[in-house]
């Protein structure tokens, strides 16, 4: 028994540790903007979970389709409704690394994030340039991409087509605290 | 020409209450009805709900239900510039309920701190580590002394 104390002691240990290097964002920002001549749309979603594991640079994002806040209440309803299904893909998720990112680096390193994003049951490969800073409580990262609606399987109707952009912008903002059991 | 003006004016009464029953269907949605008049579809404890989420069962509440939580709060903060509530379940849950304000809640969340115990009402968006509620507003408090 006197023993397995010790094991006991550094099972524990391991995993503090682990955690430790682990950083979590609750409520994460992600919007997108479509700019078009007829109308520009504009929705962010505040409650954006992402975890970086600062061991290996992992990082994982999921959100709630279905938490985006629009302007106009039919911008909403054709989001969820139409376009991206949100009761049939109630998520979309981000699974990826940061190459060669530093988090011993105090000073603000602009990276790439290479992953697979999984949105309207398409799976896509990408690479997104991102900034990340050191604050006192963890990590901020932030960017922005581009992306086409053509390649998540969504269809507009020709009657509608002329309100939404080919292309998305899309902004993220992370704030990353130490991870918590 | 009085015929024509009669067909006209029955095609502008169908168009009036499509126009109505389409602005109708979608105000109705619980995103856009005032949530504070809303009665809600679940009654729920921040614990219950948290250990019904833990143990695997996420089917306990449905997407867009209106639903009223009694929890203790755990945080208030204004990440992304908005006001957000989070509940707590059990001291050791990992998991919590965040809870996106109205912005017409301000002047009540000023007057919160963490460990009082709140009466919410939202509407439920989905789980991910914690479970997420957009459109709240507070239906009543007790002041952690």
């Amino acid at each position: 028994m006197n023993k397995l104390i010790p094991f006991f002691f550094a099972l524990i240990s391991y995993g503090q540790q682990a955690n430790q290097e682990k950083v979590i964002a609750r409520q994460g920002q992600v919007s997108f903007f479509s700019y078009t001549s007829v109308e520009n749309i504009k929705a962010e979603n505040n409650q954006v979970l992402s975890i970086i594991d600062l061991a290996t640079n992992e990082i994982a994002v999921s959100m709630l389709m279905n938490a985006f806040i629009f302007e106009k209440a039919l911008m909403r309803e054709h989001f969820n409704e139409s376009y991206i299904e949100s009761d049939l893909y109630p998520k979309a998720t981000f699974e990826g690394k940061i190459l060669d990112f530093d988090p011993s680096l105090e000073v603000e390193q602009t990276k790439i994030i290479k992953g697979t994003f999984s949105m309207h049951g398409v799976v896509k490969e990408l690479e997104i340039k991102a900034k990340i800073e050191q604050v006192l409580q963890g990590y901020i990262l932030s960017g922005t991409f581009e992306t086409l609606v053509e390649d998540y399987n969504i269809n507009i109707p020709p009657l509608l087509s002329g309100n939404i952009a080919k292309t998305i912008a899309v902004d993220f903002r992370f704030e990353y605290r130490p991870y918590e059991n | 020409m009085l015929k024509l003006s009669k067909t006209l004016k029955i095609v502008f009464f169908v168009v009036i209450i499509i126009i109505g029953f389409l602005t109708f269907q979608v105000m109705d949605k619980a995103d856009y009805r005032n949530i504070a008049k809303v009665k809600p579809d679940v009654y729920l404890s921040a614990k219950t709900l948290i250990s019904h989420f833990k143990d695997g069962d996420k089917t306990i509440l449905k997407p867009e239900s209106v639903v009223e939580i009694r929890g203790v709060v755990k945080e208030i903060n204004t990440i992304n510039n908005r006001y957000t509530i989070v509940l707590k379940g059990e001291e050791n849950d990992s998991s919590s309920i965040i809870c996106d304000m109205r912005a017409n809640q301000k002047e009540y969340i000023t007057a919160l701190k963490p460990k009082d115990t709140i009466l919410i009402k939202g509407v439920f968006k989905g789980f991910l580590r914690d479970a997420v509620f957009l459109n709240c507003v507070i239906s009543d408090r007790t002041i952690n002394e």
